[in-house]
C-alpha cells in the first residue's frame, strides 16, 4: 500500500465537499473521471489558500464564498466560471449548447464591455487546438476540456444526456423521462 | 451498405481533397467549374460527373479529406468551445470567414473593428449564419426537409402578395422525390399530404417518420383539435411529425418494394456509424454520428468518379467576364496555404460552363465584387434577401415532459402554413423544440446559474429542482414567412475586406409589416396554446436588443433562421429576375446560379429540400447545355 500524500488527501476532501454541494455521491463524482482536473482547475485559478478555505466551509451555507458556486457549476457543466462571473446570465447563455448566441431573453444591457472581450476571446479559441486549461494564466471563463463537457452532471440531473453526446438511442425520446434521483 | 460503382457509397476517396493542385486546376480543361462544395454544388457536381463531364469544384473552406477523424475534430471542438453557438464546431478561418450569431451587432464605419464577417449598419441586425467548410451549411443545418406548398409557387396570383415562381409544384414534384432520395428523408405521405401537397400514387418516403417525442405528445394532448379563426376561415390544429433528412427505419415499400438503404457516416475507410439517429439532440450545430444528411455524402459519390475534382482552400474572388459577349471567361480564386496564414496565390480557371453554388449571400457577394450588377438587366443581384423570421415563445409545462431528448425537433404545427389569410398576413410553421428554452434563454446553463447563484440552491435540492424545471420546458418557435423585398439587400463596400482582401458582405435586412402581422398573431396563438396546456407563459422580449422589432405598439425579438435566399431570384424575363426557371443567368450565357438565391419566395418550409430539388432540375438542364455547347473548353496558355 502506498502512502497517502497530502495531495491525495486534498483531492479526497475536494470530492467530499463537492458531493455535498452538488447533490451527487462521491462515487458519481469519481465516476466522471474529472475530479483531478477540476481540483487542479480550482487550485490554478484560485490558489491553495482559497481552496482550503472552501473545503473547510459549511457546504450548506448560503450565500457562500463565490468560489463554491464556481465549483458547483464546474461539476454540472464542465465550465470554469470565475467567481467574478457569479450570477452572470449572459455568460451562462453564451456557453450553453444551442443554436444561437443571440439569445433574445438575455438583455443587451447585461453585456457590458468587458463581456465583449470574453466573447471575442472565445471566438478566437475556436481555431485554437489550445484548450487553455487555465494552467498558465488566470482566466475567468473556459471549458476545462471536451470531456468535461460530456461529463457534466447537469444532464443526469435532468433525465437527459449532454447535447451531442451519450445518445440514448433511436426512439428513446418517445417515452416519459426517467430521473435517477 | 448500398453498393456504388462496386464499392461503398460513403467512402470518401483518400486524397481527393488535396490531390488536385490549384495550378493543375488552372491548367485543366473543365466542362464545368462549380463554386462551392455544399449541398447544391455537390448535387450538381455528382449529376454532371455521372453524365461524364469533367467537373472542378472550388471550395473556400478548409481542405482536408472528409474522414471520421476530421469529423470527430469538429465534435471535439464543439465540446470544448466556450461559446457553443451554431458555428462552434468549425475552425476560425480568417481567409473564408463565416457570420457567427455572437458577432451580431451594428457596425459603425467610423470605428475600425474586425470581429465580424456580416457587415450590418442598421439598428435591427439579423443573427443569421451560413457555414464555410467542405460540406457547407449542410454540416450545421437541422435537417428538416419540408416541401413547399403548391400555393407557395403562385402567391402573387392567389393572394396578391410576394412573387410568383416561374415553376409550379408539379414541375418540381419529380425533383422533390429525387431530393428526398438523395437526402434520405424520413416521413410518411399520410402526414405530409396537407394543404394541397400531393404525391404520386404509391409513393412512400425513403424512411419512416421520426417518432414524435414525449414532449410532442404532451403538446398534442392540448393542441390536437384546437380551432383557430383567421380571416373568416376556421383552421383545426394538430401536432404533426416533420419530414427530416435523418436516418431512421427504412420503408420496405420504397421504390416499388426495393426498399432504401440509409447512407451512414462518410470517411476514407469504412465505419459503422450514422445509420440511424440516436437522439443526440444536437442536429444543430453538428450531428455527432452523421445520421443527419450532410452534403459530404453526395460529394463522396461525386469525387469517386475520376472526372470530378475539387480544390479546397480556394476562395473565388472574381467572375471574369468577356466584355464583348458577356460570357464568363473564368473564375479567379485565391488559394491560401493554411488557416493560420494569409499567404495566397491567385489563379484563374476556365470551363465551358460556370455554376455558382456558394449560397445566397456568397453568390451575391461574389457577383457584386466582380462588378456584375452593371451588366445585369434587372439590377436585382443582392436584392430580395430573404430568411425566415423566427419568433420564439416559451412556457413551463405543469409536469415533466422529457425536454432535452430526441432530435432537435420532431414535431410541430403546420396547419397555418397556408390559407386565404396570406392575403394580409404571413403564414408560419410552429416547431416544438425538443431542446427546451435553449435558443431563447440559454437554458439549461442559465437555469443552473439562476438556481446556484441567485437562488442559492445546493445539493439534492439543486439537483431535483433542475430536473423538474428543465424537463418541463416548452419552446414553440414560429417560423414565419418573409416575402421578397427589394430593400433587403446584400451589397459590398470597399471599406470592408477580409484577410485575403475579398470584400465582406454588407447586409441590410428589415422585417416587413406583413411578417410582423403574422408574428403578432403567432404570439397570441402561443398564449392560447400555453393556456390549453396549463403551461406558465415565460416569454419575454427585450426591446433594447438588436433583434427587437416594434409592431403595433408591441416589441418582439425576431431571430434569424439561417434560411438565406432570394439574392438572384428566378423569373420570367431578364427585367424581373437574375436567372430563369432553370437557374440559368439571363445576362451571361455560360453561367448558372444554383442555390436558394434563386428562390423568389421561401414560404414556410426550410429551404434546403427545395434547393436540392432545384439543383437536380438545373443539373439536367446544364447537361443539355453542355451537350449543345459548340465551343470546347479552352486551356489558358
Amino acid at each position: 500500500m502506498t502512502q497517502t500524500t497530502d495531495a491525495e488527501n486534498n483531492l479526497d476532501e475536494f470530492v467530499k465537499f463537492s458531493a455535498a454541494v452538488t447533490g451527487f455521491s462521491e462515487f458519481d463524482l469519481w465516476g466522471t473521471g474529472q475530479a483531478e482536473e477540476y481540483y487542479k482547475t480550482v487550485l490554478n485559478q484560485e490558489g491553495p489558500e482559497a481552496i482550503r478555505k472552501v473545503i473547510a466551509s459549511d457546504p450548506s451555507a448560503v450565500p457562500s464564498d463565490p468560489v463554491v458556486n464556481s465549483i458547483i457549476k464546474l461539476w454540472y457543466v464542465g465550465v470554469w466560471y470565475g467567481p467574478e462571473l457569479v450570477g452572470r446570465m449572459d455568460v451562462a447563455a453564451w456557453t450553453a449548447p444551442g443554436r444561437s448566441g443571440a439569445k433574445p431573453a438575455v438583455p443587451d444591457d447585461s453585456r457590458p464591455e468587458e463581456s465583449r472581450s470574453l466573447l471575442a476571446t472565445s471566438g478566437r479559441l475556436q481555431d485554437g487546438e489550445d484548450r487553455a486549461h487555465g494552467e498558465v494564466e488566470r482566466k475567468p471563463l473556459f471549458v476545462v476540456s471536451p470531456d468535461a463537457y460530456t461529463e457534466g452532471l447537469l444532464w443526469r440531473a435532468i433525465g437527459a444526456h449532454p447535447s451531442g453526446a451519450k445518445a440514448p438511442g433511436y426512439g428513446s425520446w418517445v417515452n416519459p423521462p426517467v430521473f435517477e434521483d | 451498405m448500398m453498393s456504388y460503382d462496386g464499392t461503398d457509397q460513403v467512402i470518401f476517396p483518400a486524397g481527393a481533397a488535396t490531390q488536385t493542385s490549384a495550378a493543375e486546376a488552372a491548367q485543366g480543361v473543365w466542362d464545368a467549374v462549380i463554386v462551392g462544395g455544399g449541398m447544391a454544388g455537390s448535387i450538381v457536381a455528382e449529376q454532371l460527373g455521372q453524365a461524364g463531364y469533367r467537373v472542378l469544384i472550388l471550395e473556400a473552406g478548409p481542405g482536408k479529406d472528409m474522414d471520421l477523424a476530421e469529423y470527430e475534430s469538429y465534435l471535439s471542438r464543439f465540446y470544448g468551445a466556450v461559446v457553443k453557438d451554431n458555428q462552434s464546431p468549425y475552425p476560425f478561418n480568417p481567409n473564408a470567414r463565416m457570420p457567427r450569431s455572437t458577432d451580431t451587432m451594428p457596425v459603425d464605419p467610423n470605428t475600425p473593428r474586425d470581429d465580424f464577417y456580416l457587415v450590418q449598419q442598421d439598428k435591427y441586425c439579423t443573427d443569421t449564419t451560413f457555414t464555410r467548410v467542405l460540406g457547407g451549411t449542410s454540416m450545421h443545418w437541422e435537417g428538416k426537409a419540408l416541401r413547399m406548398l403548391p400555393e407557395d409557387f403562385d402567391l402573387r396570383t392567389k393572394y396578391n402578395q410576394g412573387l410568383n415562381w416561374p415553376l409550379n409544384y408539379d414541375d418540381l414534384e419529380p425533383y422533390y422525390r429525387k431530393a428526398e432520395a438523395e437526402l434520405g428523408v424520413a416521413a410518411e405521405v399520410e402526414d405530409q399530404a396537407y394543404l394541397g401537397m400531393h404525391f404520386p400514387k404509391g409513393y412512400v418516403f425513403p424512411m419512416h417518420r421520426m417518432p414524435l417525442s414525449y414532449l410532442d405528445q404532451t403538446v398534442a394532448r392540448g393542441v390536437d383539435g384546437m380551432r383557430v379563426n383567421l380571416a373568416d376561415d376556421e383552421y383545426t390544429l394538430q401536432v404533426r411529425s416533420f419530414p427530416q433528412a435523418r436516418n431512421g427505419v427504412p420503408n420496405a415499400a420504397y421504390d416499388g418494394g426495393k426498399g432504401f438503404v440509409p447512407v451512414g457516416a462518410v470517411s476514407t475507410s469504412q465505419v459503422e456509424e450514422g445509420e440511424r439517429c440516436q437522439g443526440n439532440t444536437n442536429c444543430v450545430p453538428l450531428c455527432p454520428v452523421q445520421a443527419k444528411y450532410h452534403s459530404g455524402k453526395t460529394l463522396a459519390k461525386a469525387l469517386r468518379k475520376g472526372n470530378v475534382k475539387i480544390v479546397t482552400q480556394a476562395v473565388a474572388s472574381k467572375v471574369e467576364i468577356n466584355d464583348h459577349n458577356q460570357r464568363v471567361a473564368g473564375i479567379t480564386f485565391k488559394k491560401y496555404e493554411s488557416l493560420g496564414s494569409e499567404k495566397y496565390t491567385e489563379y484563374t480557371v476556365e470551363g465551358a460552363v460556370y455554376i455558382l453554388c456558394a449560397h445566397a449571400i456568397e453568390n451575391a457577394r461574389l457577383m457584386l465584387a466582380s462588378g456584375m450588377q452593371d451588366m445585369s438587366r434587372s439590377k436585382l443581384i443582392g436584392r430580395n434577401l430573404m430568411d425566415h423570421a423566427y419568433l420564439l415563445t416559451w412556457g413551463l409545462l405543469p409536469e415533466p415532459a422529457g425536454t432535452m431528448r430526441g432530435t432537435t425537433c420532431t414535431g410541430g404545427i403546420t396547419d397555418l402554413r397556408g390559407g386565404r389569410f396570406r392575403a394580409t398576413q404571413a403564414g408560419f410553421g410552429v416547431d416544438i423544440h425538443n431542446d427546451g428554452w435553449g435558443w431563447a434563454t440559454g437554458s439549461p446553463y442559465t437555469d443552473l446559474v439562476e438556481l446556484v447563484d441567485r437562488q442559492g440552491l445546493r445539493g439534492r435540492d439543486l439537483r431535483r429542482t433542475l430536473g423538474n424545471q428543465i424537463s418541463r420546458q416548452l419552446l414553440l418557435a414560429f417560423m414565419i414567412d418573409l416575402l421578397p423585398d427589394r430593400n433587403n439587400t446584400v451589397t459590398v463596400d470597399e471599406r470592408y475586406k477580409d484577410a485575403l482582401g475579398n470584400l465582406k458582405p454588407v447586409v441590410s435586412f428589415k422585417i416587413p409589416p406583413y411578417t410582423m402581422k403574422g408574428a403578432a398573431f403567432a404570439r397570441k396563438l402561443a398564449t392560447d396554446i400555453f393556456e390549453k396546456l396549463g403551461a406558465e407563459d415565460r416569454t419575454t422580449y427585450d426591446q433594447n436588443s438588436y433583434s427587437a422589432v416594434e409592431y403595433e405598439g408591441q416589441w418582439y425579438n425576431i431571430v434569424g433562421g439561417n434560411h438565406l435566399a432570394g439574392t438572384h431570384i428566378m423569373g420570367t424575363d431578364p427585367a424581373n429576375s437574375v436567372v430563369d426557371r432553370d437557374q440559368h443567368s439571363w445576362d451571361h450565357d455560360n453561367l448558372y446560379l444554383v442555390g436558394p438565391g434563386s428562390m423568389p419566395s421561401i414560404g414556410t418550409s426550410n429551404i434546403s429540400l427545395t434547393m436540392a430539388a432545384l439543383a437536380f432540375r438545373s443539373a439536367a438542364h446544364i447537361v443539355k447545355y453542355l451537350r449543345a455547347a459548340k465551343a470546347p473548353a479552352v486551356v489558358r496558355s
